[in-house]
């Protein structure tokens, strides 16, 4: 017998699409593990019903979309920018360099177009938002990949094992809360670059993997540390709100009834923490790391905005609307178009977080599958009523 | 069986020092369970709940053990406290004649493996995210069976609780099946380590009525089939009767009479379990509004029980000396114990 969703959905232009992507990574894993898509076939499944049900909400897909331009944005924008963020081509124009959008400039024998305008160097403000997408990429999945982790686990072993490693685990949590992000970022503003500018400017393989990642050029690498440094405070003050939300499921989950069968089966600890209790408090957080992505784009642009991040030449979407501030309102473009770009990521990083939160609630997703269900529910009617 | 006359109140009383067949067939022995729950309050304890409170008793090898009692009595926290999910407070538990009550490391994942547990709510006892196949297959990984074996066992173990063919169901998430394929299932998880003690904590009392017996015949069935002793934890007296082969009944942590099944249905000696066994309720339909007659009061707080028995609130028969001293375990006659002073030897 076959699994309930193969007969039983009505598949959109869209599922069609997913249960191709779907197979095709299947089909690539059983090229190195021989087997696997035959044994793992419920599992597949049940993927493809997630997004089959992701795919039935018109604002997951709208913030889908903008987070997949955000992502092609942040990887290939930079190659594609028309000039470099380096370029500083004063081009005079009414006795300064900012130039309106739209506008095309001939200069010392040279035609120049710039659809966003440019900044108070003259550098192509298109330019600079497809090398700040890069800087805000970054910083957003560095603080996710380490900060998320860290928080997981120290919440599981808090909320797990209780009494006294959960106070004291607990307390140092409270302790980093109410750290102040920005005061810290200061501090660290304050120390850190000193400390790294040296490291990363004498290390030749750390300053071109850095370059590779900021999109920039191997030049600029004493500012590199400003950026560093902002991630650093970022993470120190990122981490105990996973580990607050980790913890309280736990606490939860850990009276069910199958981890106490679990414990009588004699299954360590450990698996007990990461196969029965993870996968059941794991949804919350992947809502809670889809905004705050978001959330992490924005305060890295406010501390940019504040001066503590990426300093002149490199940029990021913050330190554009921070340079650009000062001109506000006559020279418009400068905080509009990076502004918008922000505003555009986070809100599509939050209409994902949003769905996701419906899709991976077993509860919601099965009124999701219901909908979907119904038309067919008469020809299998058995499967229909197996489910509950 | 050892029995010793001692003076106690005033009264020359027959105890039986030790009420447990001492013959080599038991499998499991508890003396002098205790598992108290602190109660805390800021960083101090300032008391505790006393679930299990003094509890001894035998099962023989392949025996079902029934454990009877009214909700909060007790009878959940024993379960648990045999398999060691608990730790016990004080007192021995003697498996195969080994002290299990305070192992730890190797020798208690051995315990694990010779021990199983059916709990009570089908639908919360499996893992949400797992299918079938890796729910039954976990045990086995842990305790090192191969993967070829695995594979093997799985699927007699489905064909064994009757969920066939057993293809079907490897693949299957837990919200996929009835409450009865999930607790059959769960049969299935308890048995497939081929233990010697399976604990049931309530295995079909959030069943359908029309599934239960079907359920219980195929517990019995496996039991016979792997010669296991099975502790039958219920608050259901009915079910109790037929399926178990020795009842104990519980009260307020105290295990009060415990005989084989059919005696303790039929000459019932504690008041307590006469009063339960007289509210059971009646199948015929012209009984239905006749009045049933119960103990005054409620089971008392287990944080702090009535020194003495610790019915003597409630009790009908009440004497002097059920206020003041525990009664100790009294044979009444073949293997019928209670723990009550009306039995006393005058």
């Amino acid at each position: 017998m076959t699994l309930v969703s193969e007969e039983v959905y009505e598949k959109k232009i869209l599922d069609k699409v997913i249960d191709r992507l779907v197979d095709g990574v299947a089909k690539v894993i059983d090229k190195f593990k021989p087997g696997w898509s035959v044994k793992n076939r419920s599992k597949i499944d049940e993927w493809k019903l997630m997004f089959y049900a992701f795919n039935r909400s018109p604002p997951g897909l709208i913030g889908a979309a903008l987070i997949l331009g955000f992502i092609a944005i942040g990887i290939f924008g930079p190659y594609f920018a028309p000039y470099s963020y380096r370029l500083f081509l004063f081009i005079e124009h009414e006795e300064t360099y900012l130039v309106p959008p739209g506008s095309t400039i001939v200069s010392k024998g040279e035609t120049f177009y710039f659809p966003l305008g440019t900044d108070k160097y003259g550098r192509d403000l298109l330019s600079l938002i497809l090398y700040g997408a890069r800087v805000s990429l970054v910083v957003s999945m560095i603080v996710i990949a380490l900060g998320v982790p860290l928080g997981i686990v120290l919440g599981l072993v808090a909320g797990y094992f209780g009494g006294k490693i959960d106070e004291i685990i607990m307390r140092i949590t409270d302790t980093f809360l109410a750290f102040p992000a920005l005061i810290l970022a200061i501090a660290f503003a304050a120390v850190l670059p000193e400390r790294l500018r040296p490291m990363i400017i004498y290390n030749e393989q750390l300053k071109t993997l850095l370059s590779i990642f900021f999109a920039a050029d191997p030049r600029d690498a004493a500012n590199f540390a400003p950026i560093l440094s902002v991630i650093l405070a970022i993470i120190i003050v990122w981490w105990p709100g996973y580990t607050r939300i980790i913890r309280g499921s736990v606490l939860s989950v850990r009276e069910n009834l199958y981890v106490e069968a679990a414990r009588a089966l004699g299954v360590s600890t450990w698996k007990i923490l990461t196969k029965h209790i993870l996968p059941n408090v794991i949804s919350p957080v992947l809502v809670l790391i889809t905004l705050d992505v978001g959330a992490v784009i924005l305060v890295e642009a406010g501390l940019s905005f504040l001066g503590l991040g990426a300093q002149d030449p490199m940029i990021d979407w913050g330190k554009i609307v921070f340079d650009g501030a000062q001109y506000f309102p006559d020279r418009w473009w400068l905080v509009l178009f990076p502004g918008l770009a922000t505003f555009l990521a986070v809100l599509g990083w939050n209409l994902v977080g949003d769905t996701l939160r419906d899709v991976l609630d077993p509860k919601t997703r099965r009124s999701i599958e219901f909908k979907v269900k119904k038309k067919k529910l008469a020809a299998t009617s058995e499967d229909g009523g197996a489910s509950q | 069986m050892l029995a010793l006359h001692r003076k106690i109140g005033g009264m020359v009383v027959k105890i039986s020092k030790t009420f447990i067949n001492d013959d080599r067939e038991n499998l499991l022995e508890v003396k002098g369970l205790r598992i108290w729950y602190p109660i805390r309050k800021f960083l101090s304890i300032v008391g505790y709940v006393k679930a299990v409170d003094g509890v001894s008793f035998s099962v023989k090898k392949g025996e079902i053990f029934g454990v009877v009692g009214e909700s909060g009595c007790g009878k959940t926290t024993l379960g648990k406290g045999i398999l060691r999910l608990l730790k016990p407070t004080s007192g021995h538990i003697y498996f195969e004649g080994k002290d299990v009550a305070r192992i730890k490391g190797k020798k208690l994942k051995w315990y694990r493996r010779v021990t199983g547990i059916v709990q009570q709510d089908p639908y919360g006892a499996m893992p949400p995210f797992m299918p079938v196949k890796t729910i039954l297959e976990e045990p086995l990984k842990i305790h090192g069976v191969s993967k070829e074996e695995r594979k093997e066992r799985v699927i007699k173990a489905l064909e064994e609780v009757k969920l066939t063919p057993p293809e079907d169901f490897l693949n299957k998430y837990p919200h996929m099946l009835s409450g009865g394929q999930l607790q059959r299932v769960a049969i299935a998880r308890a048995f497939i380590l081929k233990p010697k003690l399976v604990v049931a904590d309530e295995p079909v009392s959030m069943l359908d009525a029309s599934v239960r017996v079907e359920t219980l015949m195929l517990f019995k069935e496996l039991q016979k089939k792997h010669k296991v002793s099975v502790i039958y934890i219920t608050h259901d007296f009915s079910t109790s009767k037929y399926f178990s082969d020795r009842i104990s009944v519980m009260y307020a942590g105290h295990i009060v009479e415990l005989g084989p099944a059919r005696k303790v249905m039929s000459d019932s000696k504690h008041p307590y379990t006469s009063h339960l066994i007289k509210v059971i309720p009646d199948p015929d339909p012209k009984n239905r509004f006749v009045f049933k007659e119960t103990l005054p009061g409620e089971p008392p707080s287990l944080a702090n029980p009535p020194p003495g028995c610790r019915l003597s609130p409630r009790c009908p028969y009440v004497m002097n000396i059920c206020k003041e001293k525990e009664p100790p375990m009294i044979r009444v006659s073949q293997e019928q114990y209670v723990k009550c002073w009306l039995y006393a030897r005058k």
